[in-house]
């Protein structure tokens, strides 16, 4: 069955929402979550989208490609704007410039019910190496108090929304 | 207490390190019910103050007398806010590990603080926090070492647990075994049970488990039971945590005391049978410790699971129940793992924390140090 206009439009936003997901998935190092969604979620809505949407197949793909292009780089400054403002926030505080970085553990936690909510590590770290420990301490609370003062999903939100398709009618008021 | 703790090495000051002198370094476990503190000036391989002290601030009573408090202090701090818990209204400036009572823990702070030998320029913490704490805990932690500490870390009890723990003077030795590098740890606390895999490395959320169900939940459990048994008796959680101290026990064929309370019901000593109720909530911690166990050993890696098995370690308060590592063991046995061996540490685990507190002090750069500022 081939999906209507209306089905189309909810299908390209439901990609372009679990583009942006995988991305800011990744960028919190969660790779199995991020593979679950590129090799299951996305290529099912994408193959239904593309039946519908009345465009030829070369012009799915570009829309697709200017999608992941830009959502990653949406991600990306995201998390550098949510950088740059904790950095001042925590300058001001007179705590650690606590970057966040890419081997952390952010505050939500889907799974795993009974596991602590505290600042925890993602990667192993040797038991030797106690600075190693430290810092990344540190840039996991320094993640976790980010994501307390701007929750990075928030910040990246009008970025998606620049890609959502609306209805025709609130498109025409817009307008 | 374990005075050998006081003799193992702290590695400090490794190179590359900054270094500054007449710096104090500070490892500290704020616990619950009790807070240990080691100490060594910067640079120094051992430490050189320990202490055990109650969390407890005692706020002494308008209406007692002058002369019945020694130096008629308004606030006592430790065992002395304990002796005089007549005179002085006990508060416990944490719970589950947590500081709940900011101007309590503040003071007390501040006790620590006079119990450190004088003369540094600075001084250094590292304290531990429940594995558990989040921002707003650390945040109330913070503020209560405001102006009592120069600098501060906070690390999660797991991590310091293990560092202190293991020796690192017998790591080359042929018959040391490296506790660290397949253990796993069970603490069970006032407020907290934590149960964590130890694999060489610190462990990561999915080697850590939480449940807020540990010795204050047991002993509420005692009170709500013996209170529905003998509603009258006037029995109160201060008088349960007596009993269990006592009594508390799992596997009642051969562990059990008879467990009898004394308790004063119109100033006439009355005596009540409460086994069934202690072993009825002690078997229940060893339920969920047992479930949690289980839980992370399926989660270890299967090349060291058969080392873990023989390295499960059992530690804090809630250890002390008699029968409780054998229970452990026994369940654990039952369910299928094999060559299961539980070691029961008891209550240093506290000087564990604090010594790799200690640890980790002398080894932290100092970008790691934190302003406790308001």
């Amino acid at each position: 069955m081939t999906p209507t206009s209306a089905d189309t439009r909810l299908l390209w936003n439901e990609i372009v929402r679990w583009t942006f997901e995988a991305c800011i998935l990744r960028r919190e190092g969660e790779e199995a979550k991020v593979g679950e969604l590129l090799c299951g979620r996305l290529p099912a809505l994408i193959q239904t989208w593309s039946r519908g949407c009345q465009q030829s197949p070369e012009a799915c793909k570009q829309q697709l490609r200017a999608l992941f292009a830009r959502a990653q780089e949406s991600v990306e400054v995201g998390y550098i704007q949510r950088r740059l403002i904790v950095e001042e926030v925590c300058s001001r505080l007179g705590r650690p410039n606590n970057a966040p970085g890419s081997d952390l553990r952010g505050p939500a936690r889907e799974e795993g019910k009974s596991a602590p909510a505290g600042v925890h590590l993602r990667r192993r770290i040797p038991l030797d190496d106690v600075p190693g420990m430290l810092d990344a301490l540190a840039e996991a609370e320094g993640e976790t108090f980010a994501e307390s003062v701007l929750p990075i999903r928030s910040s990246i939100a009008p970025h998606m929304a620049d890609f959502t398709e609306r209805p025709a009618a609130q498109v025409a008021l817009t307008a | 207490m374990n005075n050998t703790l006081l003799d193992t090495p702290v590695p400090s000051t490794p190179p590359g390190s900054e270094t500054h002198p007449g710096t104090l370094l500070v490892g500290l476990d704020l616990g619950t019910n009790t807070t240990c503190l080691m100490a060594a000036p910067q640079g120094c391989i051992r430490a050189r103050t320990r202490e055990l002290i109650p969390t407890v601030v005692g706020y002494v009573s308008e209406d007692v007398l002058p002369g019945v408090i020694p130096g008629d202090a308004r606030v006592l701090i430790g065992a002395a806010a304990l002796r005089q818990r007549l005179n002085a209204a006990p508060v416990r400036p944490l719970r589950a590990g947590v500081i709940q009572d900011l101007p309590a823990a503040r003071i007390f702070a501040r006790h620590i603080r006079d119990r450190l030998p004088s003369g540094s320029l600075e001084v250094r913490a590292v304290i531990g926090v429940p594995a558990g704490s989040d921002l707003a805990a650390r945040e109330s932690a913070r503020a209560a070492v405001l102006g009592v500490f120069d600098k501060v870390i906070f690390v999660p009890e797991p991590f310091l647990a293990a560092l202190g723990f293991r020796d690192e003077s017998r790591l080359g030795y042929s018959g040391y075994r490296d506790p660290v590098l397949s253990s796993l740890y069970i603490d069970i606390g006032a407020g907290s049970t934590d149960v964590c895999l130890l694999q060489g490395h610190y462990p990561t959320i999915d080697e850590q488990l939480s449940e807020p169900f540990a010795g204050d939940r047991v002993d509420e459990m005692i009170l709500g039971s013996v209170l529905a048994a003998y509603p009258d008796c006037g029995l109160t959680l201060d008088r349960v945590r007596d009993i269990k101290e006592k009594h508390s026990f799992v596997l009642a064929d051969d562990a059990a005391t008879p467990a009898v309370a004394t308790v004063m019901v119109g100033g006439k000593a009355r005596r009540l049978d409460v086994t069934a109720q202690v072993g009825a909530a002690c078997e229940a911690l060893l339920q969920k410790v047992f479930a949690m166990a289980c839980e992370l050993i399926t989660r270890a890696d299967s090349r060291i699971v058969g080392d873990l098995l023989r390295s499960i370690i059992v530690t804090g308060g809630g250890s002390l129940i008699k029968g409780f590592g054998i229970g452990l063991q026994t369940k654990l046995l039952e369910e299928g793992f094999e060559n299961v061996r539980v070691q029961v540490l008891g209550d240093n685990y506290k000087d564990y924390v604090a010594l790799g507190a200690l640890k980790a002090a002398g080894q932290a750069k100092d970008r790691h140090w934190q302003n406790p500022i308001g």
